[in-house]
């Protein structure tokens, strides 16, 4: 019986503990693989697309390409924490902009692809698990 | 039926400790790079691709408190079973036996089998993916819960077969990343691959359990017979 309440006593409070210690995360409407600017597509890497679809399709495509490179495999032998892949260029035009004399209506932004955490030992990384983020100036190397 | 005493000694020899050594030693090694790679969510990073698969579950914190006192729990009973059972064999300190096996005793029924439970209908692989989760987590608390009852009630034969059956389904971890892996080389399909090792490593773990159980508890002895036990 002591035994028993000592277990589930432990756990009652492990859990507690847990509890807080996990980071409180907001709900996500899309899955984070999935890559959209407010706007609308042009073109990546100069190919034109015209729906967010043909550009999440465009970047995987990239994407799988560089993972069979020399260059990727390389990189994971490194077992960095984080690997990333190569750049792309996104045109788009961005919501509520109009076109008037002088003004640029499209823009165009360096997109990055980050893969997984990489966990010595597990599975191979997978394209559908690759998350994209536009590439800031300031922190582009 | 009775058991041939030549073909089973009841004590082992010095050639059976040497293989049940090297195959120790390879289990230890295996789990220690498994806990080694599990440790690693303690990073709380959600992006490894565990949680990638399931960013909708990541947001769901009684979800993320469980999956992380599961790792938690397998972490320790992984780092436990072998020291307990090397020392339940060995008959080495009853004192250091006694206080791991409370520690695991903790790892296994509370923290691990109530969240392997809890996290089963989440898991990957449809109803067949979820029900193999489910077995192992009722076979592994019903076993680590026999094992505590037998040694409470000091019925020894019966605690070494049940904690041997117990630490069979914590290697199914090991087993099935193993699997996952060869499946993966071997080009099966993801889902497939998910399941084919999910119910490999479940009929693996309990049919080694079950064998080994077994035969552990018909070859023990009470200390008091061991030869050198006797001053």
């Amino acid at each position: 019986m002591k035994t028993f309440a000592t277990i589930v006593v432990s756990a009652a409070l492990g859990f507690v503990t847990v509890f807080q210690c996990v980071p409180r995360r907001e709900p996500e409407r899309i899955p984070p693989t999935w890559f959209e600017l407010p706007g609308l597509p042009v073109s990546v890497d100069g190919q034109p697309t015209r729906t967010w679809d043909e550009v999440n399709q465009a970047l995987r495509r990239a994407t799988s390409d560089h993972m069979h490179s020399v260059e990727f495999v390389e990189n994971l032998k490194a077992k960095t924490p984080e690997t990333s892949g190569p750049r792309v260029r996104i045109t788009y035009v961005p919501a509520g902009r109009s076109a008037g004399p002088g003004r640029t209506t499209v823009e165009e932004v360096t997109v990055r692809p980050f893969f997984p955490v990489a966990v010595p030992w597990s599975r191979a990384h997978q394209t559908d698990l690759v998350r994209y983020e536009v590439e800031r100036p300031d922190i582009a190397q | 039926m009775t058991r041939n005493p030549a073909k089973h000694p009841a004590i082992p020899s010095r050639r059976h400790w040497g293989l049940l050594g090297a195959a120790f030693a390879v289990l230890v090694a295996a789990s220690v790079l498994l806990i080694a790679q599990t440790a690693q969510y303690f990073s709380f990073d959600f992006r490894f691709a565990f949680f990638l698969e399931r960013p909708f579950l990541t947001t769901d914190r009684v979800w993320a408190a469980c999956f992380y006192m599961h790792v938690a729990g397998g972490i320790l009973c992984l780092a436990t079973a072998p020291l307990l059972l090397w020392n339940g064999l060995a008959r080495g300190h009853q004192g250091l036996h006694r206080a791991l096996g409370r520690i695991h005793a903790v790892a296994a029924l509370g923290w691990v089998g109530p969240t392997g439970l809890y996290l089963a209908p989440f898991a990957k692989g449809g109803a067949a993916g979820q029900l193999g989760f489910l077995l192992l987590g009722l076979w592994f608390v019903a076993t680590s819960g026999l094992g505590i009852v037998a040694i409470r009630r000091r019925d020894l034969r019966a605690h070494v077969a049940w904690m041997v059956r117990s630490y069979a389904l914590i290697l199914s971890a090991l087993s099935f990343r193993i699997l996952h892996r060869v499946l993966h080389e071997l080009g099966v399909a993801a889902t497939t691959n998910y399941v084919a090792s999910t119910w490999a490593s479940l009929v693996l773990a309990i049919v080694s359990g079950e064998v080994l159980g077994r035969r552990l508890a018909s070859t023990w002895r009470e200390p008091a017979l061991v030869p050198a036990a006797i001053p």
